[in-house]
Order: C-alpha cells, then sequence, then structure tokens
C-alpha cells in the first residue's frame, strides 16, 4: 500500500474509533437508565434481567401529574417566548438605536451567567411578589433561561430574511399588518419552531431555575425525579421516570428535525 | 396614464444629503432613466417616488395629485427590484396573482390575467414552479410580470438588470423597451449603466452627489454635455484646453479655437467671446488617423499606448505635451495597432466646448 492510502486508511481509522467512542459513551449516559428501566429489579444491576412494563406502571399515579405539569410548562414557555420574540428580533434587526449593543448583551446573557445565580435571585424575589409555587412564577422563570435561544433562532431567521420582501409587498398593495402574516412569519416559521423545540426541551427538563420556587401544587417532573432519588436511590422505577423524560424530549427533537429537515438545522445557532 | 413631477426634493440621511432639491417632470407615457455612478441619490429618488423614503422636503405629484401622504400600498404603482423580492414561499403563479389578490380581483379573472402576463414575458407554463427553481433571468421576468399584472399607472425599475450576465443583459433590455413601447406606461428606471440607459431611453436624467447635473435625450447628452462630470460619466472622453479665435455665427452656433496646436470648430451654445479660455471635450471616436498633413488641421505625436481590440483600436497619443485618447475604426485599426513609438497623424473631426461655471471632475 503506498504512502497516500496507507495515510488515508488511518485517518478513516481514527475517525471511526473517535466517533465510536462518542456514540458508546453517549449511549451509556443517555441510555443506560433507558435500558434499565425495562427490567425488574430493586437495584441496577449489568447485565440486567427480567424484561417488563411494571416500573413504568408503578410510578404512573405519582409521576404522571407531575410530567403534565412539566408538559404544561415546557408548551407555555415557548408560547410566552415565541410571543415575545417575534416583536423583539423584528426590531432588533431591522432598526439601529441607542443603547442596541446593551440590549442585546442582557437579552443573551442568561447563558452566561451560573443558573444557580439566578434561581436565588427568584427565590429572594418572589415571596414579596407571591410567586412562589405558581404557575406564572415557574414561567417567568423557565422564559428567563430560554428566551435567549429563542431570540437567537428567531433572530437568524429575521436575518435571513430580504426587507425588498416586504417592501415588494407594499408596492403590491398589501398593507404592513397584512404582510407579515402572509409574508414574514411564514418565511421566519422554521426559526420559531427551532426556537420552540429548544425553548420546549430546556423549560421542560430545566431542574436548577425552579428547585427553589416550586411547591405541592406546582410540582414538575424533573422536582419529582430528584425527590425519589434522593429517598430511594437508584429504582428500576426511577429509571423509568428518566426514560419517559427522555423518550419526550429526543421524540420532540426528532419531529421538529423531521419537520424543519436537516437543512434548516445546520443554519440555527445554538 | 399620469405625468411624475419631483419638486424641490430632498433626503438626508443623518448628515448625509443623499437628494438636494432635485426637479424635475416626466411626460405621461415616456420612459426617463435617472442615470448615474453609485451614492448619486438616483435610488432614493426613486424611493421616495415609490413612497419607500420618506422626502425630508419637497414634493412628488402623480399627475395633479400630491403624492407625500399616500402610503405605498395605495399609490398603484409596480416597481421591479434590484435583487428581485420574488416571496420564495409562493408559486410562481401565487408570486404574479399576489397583487391581484390584494386588490379583490375575481378568481378566474385573475387567472386568465396570470396567464397573459406570464406570456407577455415568455414565461407560460411555469406556473407550478418556485423561485428557487428558476435561472436568474427566469425569475427576472416573472418578476416584471407580477409588477405589469396590476396594471399601475408608473412603473419603475431599480437597477434591475445589474445582477445578469451579459447576454441576459442585452436581451432583457431590449424586452423592456418593447414592453414599454407595448404598453406605453409611464416608467422611470434607474440604472449607474450608460448603455442600458441608452438603449431603453426617451430621456435621461444625469445624477451627481444628490444633484441633477444634465437632463435631455441620448443624442444631447452626448452631444453636448454641459459640465465636465457628464461629459466623463458618458462615453470616453478628452478634456483639452483651448482658446476661442473667433465666434461663427449660425445655426448650429460653432466657435473656431485653437487648441493643441491647430484650429478645429467646436460646437457651442452659451455666448463666449475671442480672446476666452475654455476647455473642450473631444471624444476618441472623433479623432482620426491621416497621412496627408494639413497645416493648422493635423496635429501630430507619438504614440505611447497602442490596443487593439477587436472592433477598434485605441491609443494614447502625445501632442504637444498634452495625452489624447484616440479610438480608430476601419482601416486605421489595423495600420496602427502596434504603433508604440511612432510618429502619427491625427485630425479632430468634431469636438465641443463644456461651459465654465461648473466645477471641474
Amino acid at each position: 500500500m503506498n504512502g497516500i492510502k496507507w495515510r488515508k486508511l488511518c485517518t478513516k481509522t481514527i475517525w471511526t474509533a473517535y466517533l465510536a467512542f462518542i456514540t458508546i459513551v453517549l449511549w451509556m449516559i443517555f441510555f443506560i437508565l433507558f435500558t434499565h428501566s425495562f427490567f425488574k429489579g430493586v437495584t441496577l444491576q449489568f447485565p440486567p434481567e427480567g424484561l417488563t412494563f411494571e416500573n413504568y406502571t408503578q410510578i404512573a399515579s405519582a409521576f404522571y401529574p407531575a410530567l403534565r405539569i412539566s408538559l404544561l410548562l415546557g408548551v407555555a414557555t415557548s408560547v410566552f417566548d415565541a410571543l415575545l420574540a417575534v416583536p423583539a428580533s423584528y426590531v432588533l434587526t431591522r432598526y439601529e438605536f441607542k443603547g442596541k449593543d446593551v440590549i442585546n448583551t442582557i437579552l443573551l446573557g442568561p447563558t452566561m451567567v451560573p443558573a444557580i445565580s439566578l434561581a436565588l435571585g427568584f427565590l429572594a424575589l418572589y415571596p414579596h411578589l407571591k410567586l412562589m409555587d405558581t404557575f406564572w412564577g415557574l414561567l417567568f422563570a423557565l422564559s428567563i433561561v430560554t428566551m435567549p435561544y429563542m431570540l437567537r433562532s428567531v433572530m437568524s431567521a429575521f436575518n435571513e430574511l430580504d426587507p425588498a420582501l416586504e417592501e415588494a409587498a407594499l408596492t403590491l398593495g398589501c398593507g404592513r399588518v397584512k404582510s407579515f402574516f402572509l409574508i414574514t412569519l411564514p418565511l421566519i416559521g422554521p426559526g420559531i419552531l427551532a426556537g420552540f423545540m429548544l425553548s420546549f426541551i430546556i423549560a421542560f427538563n430545566e431542574f436548577t431555575m425552579i428547585i427553589f420556587i416550586y411547591g405541592p401544587k406546582w410540582l414538575p417532573a424533573s422536582v419529582w425525579l430528584w425527590n425519589m432519588l434522593h429517598m430511594y436511590g437508584i429504582t428500576p422505577g426511577f429509571a423509568a421516570g428518566v426514560a419517559v423524560m427522555q423518550l419526550i424530549s429526543f421524540g420532540v427533537l426528532a419531529l421538529v428535525i423531521g419537520v424543519l429537515g436537516r437543512r434548516y438545522l445546520r443554519g440555527v445557532s445554538f | 396614464m399620469t405625468s411624475v413631477r419631483v419638486e424641490n426634493l430632498t433626503k438626508k440621511f443623518g448628515d448625509t444629503l443623499a437628494v438636494d432639491a432635485i426637479d424635475f417632470t416626466i411626460a405621461d407615457g415616456e420612459l426617463a432613466t435617472l442615470l448615474g455612478p453609485s451614492g448619486c441619490g438616483k435610488s432614493t429618488t426613486l424611493r421616495c417616488i415609490v413612497g419607500l423614503e420618506e422626502a425630508d422636503e419637497g414634493s412628488i405629484y402623480f399627475g395633479d395629485r400630491r403624492m407625500n401622504d399616500v402610503p405605498v400600498a395605495n399609490r398603484n404603482i409596480g416597481l421591479l427590484f434590484q435583487r428581485l423580492a420574488l416571496f420564495p414561499h409562493m408559486k410562481v403563479f401565487d408570486n404574479v396573482a399576489f397583487g391581484l389578490r390584494m386588490k379583490g380581483v375575481a378568481k378566474d379573472e385573475i387567472a386568465r390575467r396570470v396567464k397573459d402576463n406570464l406570456a407577455l414575458v415568455q414565461m407560460s407554463g411555469y406556473e407550478n414552479r418556485y423561485p428557487r427553481q428558476l435561472s436568474g433571468g427566469q425569475q427576472q421576468r416573472v418578476a416584471l410580470a407580477r409588477t405589469m399584472v396590476t396594471d399601475p399607472e408608473i412603473l419603475l425599475f431599480d437597477e434591475p438588470l445589474s445582477s445578469l450576465d451579459a447576454k441576459l443583459r442585452e436581451e432583457l433590455k431590449l424586452e423592456i423597451r418593447r414592453l414599454h413601447r407595448q404598453t406605453g406606461k409611464t416608467t422611470i428606471y434607474v440604472t449607474h449603466d450608460q448603455g442600458e440607459a441608452f438603449a431603453i431611453s426617451d430621456q435621461i436624467y444625469v445624477m451627481n452627489a444628490g444633484r441633477l447635473e444634465q437632463s435631455g435625450t441620448p443624442l444631447d447628452l452626448y452631444m453636448n454635455p454641459t459640465s465636465p462630470f457628464v461629459a466623463s460619466f458618458i462615453g470616453t472622453h478628452n478634456f483639452v484646453p483651448a482658446k476661442v479665435s473667433a465666434v461663427v455665427s449660425g445655426e448650429p452656433r460653432s466657435i473656431a479655437v485653437h487648441a493643441l496646436g491647430c484650429e478645429v470648430t467646436a460646437d457651442y451654445e452659451e455666448g463666449v467671446v475671442a480672446g476666452d479660455d475654455v476647455t473642450l471635450l473631444i471624444r476618441p471616436e472623433d479623432i482620426v488617423a491621416v497621412t496627408a498633413t494639413e497645416a493648422g488641421k493635423t496635429i501630430s505625436g507619438e504614440v505611447q499606448v497602442s490596443t487593439f481590440s477587436g472592433a477598434s483600436t485605441y491609443l494614447e497619443v502625445k501632442v504637444n505635451g498634452h495625452v489624447l485618447k484616440a479610438s480608430l475604426f476601419g482601416e486605421s485599426r489595423f495600420k496602427y495597432m502596434d504603433a508604440v513609438g511612432q510618429e502619427i497623424g491625427l485630425q479632430i473631426r468634431r469636438c465641443s466646448v463644456i461651459p465654465r461655471g461648473k466645477v471641474a471632475e
């Protein structure tokens, strides 16, 4: 084998080994609990024994109310984010004004600060606003951490949108409001959807932001699982709960990628 | 059918004066072009007429109606953008039908008019394609159909051909002219390309740094530019200092000038007297090579640059200390295609005088 062919083979082998390693490690991290949820046994063993669904039915009555709350919060946060991000992105991408850079930094700021410090901020503030253990209290906290992702996605969509399109609509007799719904919205739709996906998955799984401000009325799934872990350690029931969360998260991811196509995901910055 | 009148139009962007108090009137049915280099204010002027920019001062009239406060959507105009701006999420049919749907036209009439206009631009059969599936030239035609289908009072074009290759530009240039002749609509065209402007316009408005430099037919601008800027922007040029020898009366007015060591007759309009210093515009294509010498008429010098380009040969000749650019056609172009270092005899067939008082370029 000559020099070039040998080098190519080596490179290919190294890349394959690297990818295989990453895949296995990720598999172990993501899916070890997933796999164990389908087996009997109080503690985790490897290899597991006794294939069953009983772990899922066992936790059903206790877990699923919490799951419903997480789903509701996930969707509500994403909708809230979208409603705020669309007009904000429009202004940020189309107009120049004093202090624009400052506002930009503030809006994208939450990703640069440790979540725990944000969470403690809410803990200090909420009792005074009577927002402890409330739907809106949790929603605001979750939207603070998810908004930057929605904003980035929608802003990127607006940047791709040629302003001449809106002008063309005007010259063809279409008023500003109408052109927003006929031209702008369909074209930034993929951006909103991608942002929605990100917001949902983060809000659905979020733990740190809500750990200080939840209560018996509003107990999300992530906190429920933590409580379980705290009290009983890693059990197949716990594994089942985790598996459900993972299924939903990856399910949403797959659904949105399927709808948008890989083409769009390449352009979305995380 | 409407005329367009622009009165004292001024537009500032921050501290920059983009359009500086310009006035002009475009007659009903005329195809007028705003011509000038980048940044001269021609696009801004167009956008003020369309309503996409708000004028700081001045008025815009369509016929007798003052349009300054009329929203864009109500102006009944058709604008073809430089970037086309076809709606990417709609098929060709829906793109073209858009304006009609906004007007509330009946479904079957929409179908008929879309079909007719697509045929007009030779894009029949493409109704169900998306813009991204079309080539640049095809997109251009669809955009044109979309602009015309609503039967607007005024058609406006904002440098529509600048993103196309040379061959397509030639084709579409003639297409636009054909359509104008056919429909007779008042049309305003914006471009930086002199060739485009000359090919299609009834009237050209040359703009520079926000001001209107000169307006006229293509022939007017070529033969009698009134400023060094217009003289250099339209076609190629030589600027030569000269002294007036005598004013010859009659039509057309002409004067005899002494320049480069010879006597020439120059076209002229305003009043000068013998002894005045003027600047002559001599177009390279108006200089011919001669072999026989005529005293007082022939000038000679050494060829410094000689470039053969097929249809002509471009020369730079040093005459009396001045470098004169000449374009030779016909047989001379072969004779002097490789003439660097040679002596050459030249005669100036035609020239004109640039009026004083205009700032040098």
